[in-house]
C-alpha cells in the first residue's frame, strides 16, 4: 500500500503542467535523438544538461529521463527504415528490421517495435517501483566500507561488461579516477595535480569534461563520415501488427523485458548489452533459427523490448544506492549533484518528489512516447532527410555554450576542447569511454568510501572482508573477475593449440602412457 | 607533417606509451602528497593507485602490441583521406577561435563568424545559405539562452 501511495505522490508531482510539459519534451527530443544518426543519447544528454540549469530540478531529471528512454524508442525508426542504427542499442533490430521493411512490412516492423518497446517499459518500471524500495531498505545498512566494496565491484564487472580489450577499460578507469582526483582533497584541503592554477582548483568541471568526451568528440568523429542515406521510400502501412505477429512476438517481449530489466541492474550492462543478448537468445530458443536475418519479428520484438526494460533496471542503482551503471546513468547523476540532489538511500525519504516523480513519470512518458511514435512516424521519416550540415553549427554552439554556463567561465570551454581532443583520439583508438565517465563521476565518492573506511578501521584494510556485506560484494567481483579471465586464459590456450596443431581434450580411448602417441 | 601516414598501431603503441610514462608521473606526483600518514591514509592514496591502473595497464597493453606487431608493417592510417583530417582539424581550430573570441567579441559575434567560416569550408560553397544557416541558428540558440532561459554569455565591444 506504501508503494501505492508514493507513486500516487509521484504522480502528483508529473501531473503538474509543468513537469508535464518537460516530460512531453523529453520524449521528444529523445525520440529526435534516436531518430537521428550520429547522436546517441549519451551525447544529446550531455549537450543538454546546461539547458537544465535553470529550471527546477525534478522537471530537468523528468526531461533528462524522457531523453534517455525516448531514444529508445526512436532508435527503431532509423534502423527499419535506413539500415543505420539511430543509437548503439538498435545496432541488432537493422538486422530484421530492415529486411522486413525492404518485403514491404515496414509498417508491421515499426509498430511491433513501438509496442514492444511500450510493454517492456512499463513492465520495468513495475519492477523500479517494487524493487527500489526493497534496495533503499537494504542500502541503509551501508556504511563506507559497503560502498568501496560496491563501487569497486561496479569497476571490476565494468571491464569486462563493456566490451573490446580489457586492458583498454582499465586504463580508462584510472584516468576517470585520476582525472577526478585533480583539485581540493575532499578530506584536508591539500591542492592535487593543480600545479598553483587558480582555475584547478575546484578540479575539471564534469559537464565541461563530459561535453568534450562525447559532444565535440562525436562532432570530430562525423566530419570522416560521408551523408549518404538510402532512406526506405515507400509509404509506411499496416502499423498495427496482426495477431501472427502477436503470437511470434509475445515471448521474444516478455524474454526481452526480463533479461533487459535484470541486465539493466548490473555495473556496465544497459541498453546495447541487453539488446544483443536478446537477439542472440531468440535466435537460439528459434524454433528457425534460419529466419534471422532476413526478416523475422522476433529478432526486432526481443531487442527493443530489451533496450527499453534496461531503461528502467538501469535506474535502480542510481536512485536507490546512488551508483551509476553505465555511462547515461553516470552523467544523469552529474546532473543530479549539480542541482544539489544527492542520489542514494536516502533520496527516497528526502527528496520523495524526485524519485517518485521519475518513475512516475516514466509510466507517462511511456504512453507520450507510443503516440509519438505510432501515429507520428511519417514525420520522424521527415526528419531522417534533415542533412547535418543543418545540425552541425547547432551542436558545435551547444557544446561552446554548454560548457561555458556551469561556471561563467571560458576556461571551461578549454577544458572541454582539451577533453574533446583527448575523447576522439580514444575513440579512433577503440577506447571505451563509459569506463571513464563512471570512474570520473565516482572517483569522489570512491575515494570518500576508502578514506572513511579505513579512518573507521585505524587503517586496518581487513575492514572491507570482515563486514559481511562488503566482504560479499568484493568476492563476488574478485571471484568474476577471476572466472572470466579463466575463461580467457583457456580460450588463448585452446586457440594456441589450434594453431600448433595439438588436442585440446583427451581422447575417450587415452590410456597412461599415451603421451607418447603424441611425440 | 602528414599524419595520414601514421598506421593506428604506432598511433597505439604512441599512446601506450604515454599511458606509461602518465601512470609513473602520476605516482611520483602523489607519493609527494603523501600516500600514507600514521593512521589513515594520506591525500596521495587514490591518485597514486589510479596511477598504478594506468601505468601498469598501459605497459601491459605496450608489450602485449609489441609482441602482435612484431614482423608486421604499417596498418589502416588513422585518417583514411586528407579531406578527413582536413575537415577534424578545421573544425578544432574553429572550437579554439571560439574560445579565444568570445570573452572578446561576445557571444553572438563570435558564433556567427566561426561557424560562418566552419560551414563553408567544410560543406557548402554558396555563401549567401552559410550565411543563412550560420546566422539564423546562432540567433535561435542566443534567443534559447538568453531570452528564455536568462543564461548569461559573454558581452562584446558591442554589448551583446
Amino acid at each position: 500500500m506504501d508503494i501505492l501511495h508514493n507513486l500516487a505522490t509521484g504522480f502528483g508531482v508529473v501531473l503538474s503542467p509543468g513537469n508535464l510539459f518537460y516530460c512531453f519534451l523529453g520524449c521528444l527530443v529523445g525520440t529526435l535523438v534516436g531518430v537521428l544518426p550520429g547522436i546517441g543519447p549519451l551525447a544529446a544528454l550531455s549537450l543538454l544538461l546546461p539547458i537544465t540549469f535553470s529550471i527546477p530540478s525534478v522537471s530537468s531529471i523528468i526531461m533528462l529521463c524522457g531523453i534517455f528512454y525516448g531514444a529508445m524508442y526512436g532508435g527503431s525508426t532509423t534502423s527499419i527504415l535506413v539500415n543505420i542504427p539511430g543509437e548503439a542499442a538498435s545496432v541488432v533490430t537493422c538486422m530484421d528490421g530492415y529486411q522486413m521493411a525492404r518485403k514491404g512490412r515496414a509498417g508491421a516492423a515499426l509498430g511491433m517495435a513501438a509496442f514492444a518497446s511500450f510493454i517492456a517499459g512499463t513492465l520495468s518500471n513495475v519492477g523500479l517501483n517494487l524493487l527500489s524500495p526493497v534496495l533503499v531498505e537494504v542500502a541503509l545498512k551501508f556504511g563506507p566500507p559497503e560502498y568501496f566494496s560496491v563501487m569497486t565491484l561496479g569497476f571490476v564487472v565494468c571491464l569486462f561488461m563493456v566490451g573490446g580489450s580489457m586492458s583498454k577499460a582499465l586504463v580508462m578507469i584510472g584516468l576517470g579516477l585520476f582525472v577526478s582526483s585533480v583539485g581540493m582533497d575532499i578530506v584536508n584541503g591539500a591542492e592535487r595535480f593543480t600545479f598553483g592554477y587558480v582555475n584547478l582548483t575546484k578540479g575539471f568541471d564534469l559537464v565541461a569534461v563530459i561535453m568534450g568526451m562525447f559532444g565535440l568528440a562525436e562532432i570530430l568523429l562525423s566530419m570522416e563520415e560521408e551523408s549518404t542515406r538510402d532512406i526506405f521510400a515507400q509509404k509506411i502501412k499496416g502499423l498495427l501488427p496482426d495477431l501472427k505477429d502477436w503470437a511470434l512476438s509475445f515471448w521474444p517481449i516478455v524474454r526481452g523485458s526480463a533479461l533487459g530489466f535484470f541486465l539493466g541492474v548490473l555495473p556496465g550492462g544497459g541498453p546495447v548489452t541487453s539488446s544483443f543478448m536478446s537477439y542472440a537468445i531468440e535466435r537460439k530458443v528459434s524454433a528457425h533459427p534460419e529466419k534471422f536475418g532476413s526478416g523475422a519479428i522476433e529478432g526486432v520484438a526481443g531487442p527493443e523490448a530489451a533496450n527499453n526494460a534496461a531503461v528502467a533496471g538501469s535506474l535502480i542503482p542510481l536512485l536507490s544506492l546512488g551508483i551509476p551503471v553505465n555511462a547515461v546513468t553516470a552523467i544523469l547523476l552529474g546532473a543530479l549533484i549539480i542541482h544539489g540532489v544527492q542520489p542514494g538511500p536516502l533520496l527516497m525519504t528526502q527528496n520523495p518528489e524526485i524519485f517518485w516523480g521519475v518513475i512516475a513519470s516514466m509510466y507517462i512518458g511511456n504512453i507520450m512516447l507510443l503516440v509519438l511514435n505510432l501515429p507520428l512516424i511519417g514525420i520522424w521519416v521527415q526528419f531522417l532527410k534533415i542533412p547535418y550540415r543543418i545540425l552541425f553549427p547547432f551542436i558545435f554552439l551547444m557544446c561552446a555554450i554548454g560548457s561555458y554556463t556551469s561556471n561563467s567561465n571560458i576556461f571551461d570551454v578549454w577544458v572541454m576542447i582539451g577533453f574533446g581532443v583527448l575523447g576522439y583520439c580514444l575513440r579512433k583508438l577503440r577506447y571505451e569511454l563509459a569506463p571513464f565517465i563512471l570512474a570520473l563521476v565516482l572517483g569522489p565518492m570512491f575515494e570518500q568510501a576508502l578514506r572513511q573506511s579505513l579512518i573507521i578501521s585505524k587503517a586496518d584494510p581487513s575492514i572491507f572482508f570482515t563486514r559481511p556485506i562488503s566482504a560479499g560484494l568484493l568476492a563476488l567481483a574478485f571471484g568474476s573477475l577471476g572466472w572470466v579471465l579463466w575463461g580467457r586464459w583457456k580460450t588463448n590456450q585452446k586457440n594456441i593449440a589450434a594453431r600448433s596443431g595439438i588436442p585440446t581434450e583427451l581422447p575417450l580411448d587415452w590410456k597412461d602412457g599415451d603421451h607418447e602417441r603424441l611425440e | 607533417m602528414n599524419l595520414t601516414g601514421y598506421g593506428m598501431n604506432v598511433c597505439e603503441q604512441f599512446l601506450n606509451l604515454v599511458w606509461v610514462l602518465l601512470g609513473l608521473a602520476v605516482c611520483v606526483y602523489s607519493s609527494g602528497l603523501k600516500i600514507w600518514a600514521v593512521s589513515k591514509p594520506g591525500s596521495g592514496l587514490v591518485p597514486f593507485l589510479a596511477g598504478v591502473i594506468i601505468g601498469v595497464a598501459g605497459l601491459v597493453r605496450f608489450v602485449a602490441e609489441w609482441r602482435a606487431d612484431s614482423g608486421k608493417t604499417r596498418v589502416s592510417s588513422f585518417w583514411e583521406t586528407t579531406a578527413y583530417r582536413n575537415r577534424t582539424l578545421l573544425v578544432l581550430v574553429g572550437f579554439c577561435a571560439m574560445a579565444f573570441l568570445m570573452p572578446k567579441t561576445g557571444f553572438l559575434l563570435s558564433a556567427i563568424i566561426v561557424t560562418s567560416f566552419l560551414l563553408y569550408v567544410i560543406d557548402f560553397q554558396n555563401i549567401l545559405k552559410v550565411a543563412g544557416i550560420a546566422g539564423g541558428t546562432c540567433l535561435l540558440v542566443y534567443f534559447l539562452f538568453v531570452t528564455l532561459l536568462k543564461v548569461n554569455l559573454p558581452r562584446g565591444f558591442l554589448g551583446f
